[in-house]
């Protein structure tokens, strides 16, 4: 296969990742309006009032960070079983998004924290893990931004994100773990939330899981042009 | 409205359109004159 067929290819590919990314957008857009209203609407809560209202943007953006490093460590793997420099780029993308969705639960967390418990931070067992978790893949993200560009840093890059992504059940289950001495109330199960609430959250985790969709697609498909533009420069290149 | 909750949105709603502003300018910048 000659460079020409191979850049045509990844100009396919990111094409590709832009038609599906058009569709999202636009589903976001309605999702966020009716995500607004019925936060807005939500009722108050009995015992902490309207800072509960926190609940429907703090758990789901944790989801987010989750399913980013997810994504990390399936990139990862694949890149490593079928030598594809795109899954490592979608390693790259998922890591990303995942560590931005991290640090606006880390931001909204502590504003929660600061109304309820009455100070933005606590050495609490999820805290902790959470800081660790986000500093992980900020390494992970340093690394990919800093080191060589080969296939080495790759291959170094997949393994790192498969073994961080072992973190991700800790972070979840250490308030089990911990049990009373956990200051972060316990993970949501069916039942948790009162009457009028289930909407909400139900939206704020729908609206946040298209945006993350959206968002990793999106970063998925700068990778693809950064890497078509060190290879073969950009496309406005050609005509001069 | 309450200020916590204020914020709480506010920040996320700013930071999650912030980086999409960024994706799409970096876009453009690396696919223009591509068709």
């Amino acid at each position: 296969m000659n460079e020409i067929s191979d850049r045509d290819l990844e100009l396919s590919f990111a094409d590709k990742l832009d038609r599906a990314a058009r569709p999202l957008g636009w589903l976001l857009a309605v999702l966020a309006i009716v995500y607004a209203w019925t936060v807005a609407m939500a009722p108050i809560d009995s015992i902490q009032g309207p800072i509960q209202k926190i609940l429907y943007v703090h758990p789901p953006l944790a989801y987010g960070a989750y399913l980013g490093f997810v994504v990390t460590a399936f990139g990862g793997m694949m890149y490593l079983w079928k030598d594809q420099e795109n899954f490592d780029r979608l390693a790259i993308a998922g890591a990303e998004v995942g560590l931005l969705f991290c640090t606006l639960m880390m931001v909204t967390g502590p504003i929660w924290a600061r109304g309820t418990w009455g100070h933005w931070w606590s050495w609490d067992p999820r805290l902790t893990v959470t800081l660790l978790l986000w500093f992980i893949y900020l390494a992970y993200l340093l690394l990919r931004a800093f080191g060589d560009a080969g296939p080495r840093t790759a291959r170094f890059g997949a393994v790192y994100g498969i073994v961080g992504v072992l973190l991700i059940p800790l972070n979840y289950y250490v308030i089990e773990i911990f049990g009373s001495r956990s200051m972060h109330p316990e993970n949501l199960e069916r039942g948790s939330l009162g009457d009028g609430m289930g909407l909400p959250f139900l939206l704020g985790n729908l609206t946040l899981g298209v945006a993350f969709v959206w968002l990793l697609v999106r970063r998925w498909q700068v990778e693809n042009l950064r890497a078509i533009a060190a290879r073969w420069g950009r496309p406005e290149e050609d005509l001069q | 409205m309450n200020p916590y909750v204020f914020w709480a949105y506010a920040v996320t709603a700013v930071a999650l359109l912030g980086y999409a502003f960024f994706l799409r300018s970096e876009r453009q910048r690396l696919s223009r004159g591509q068709k």
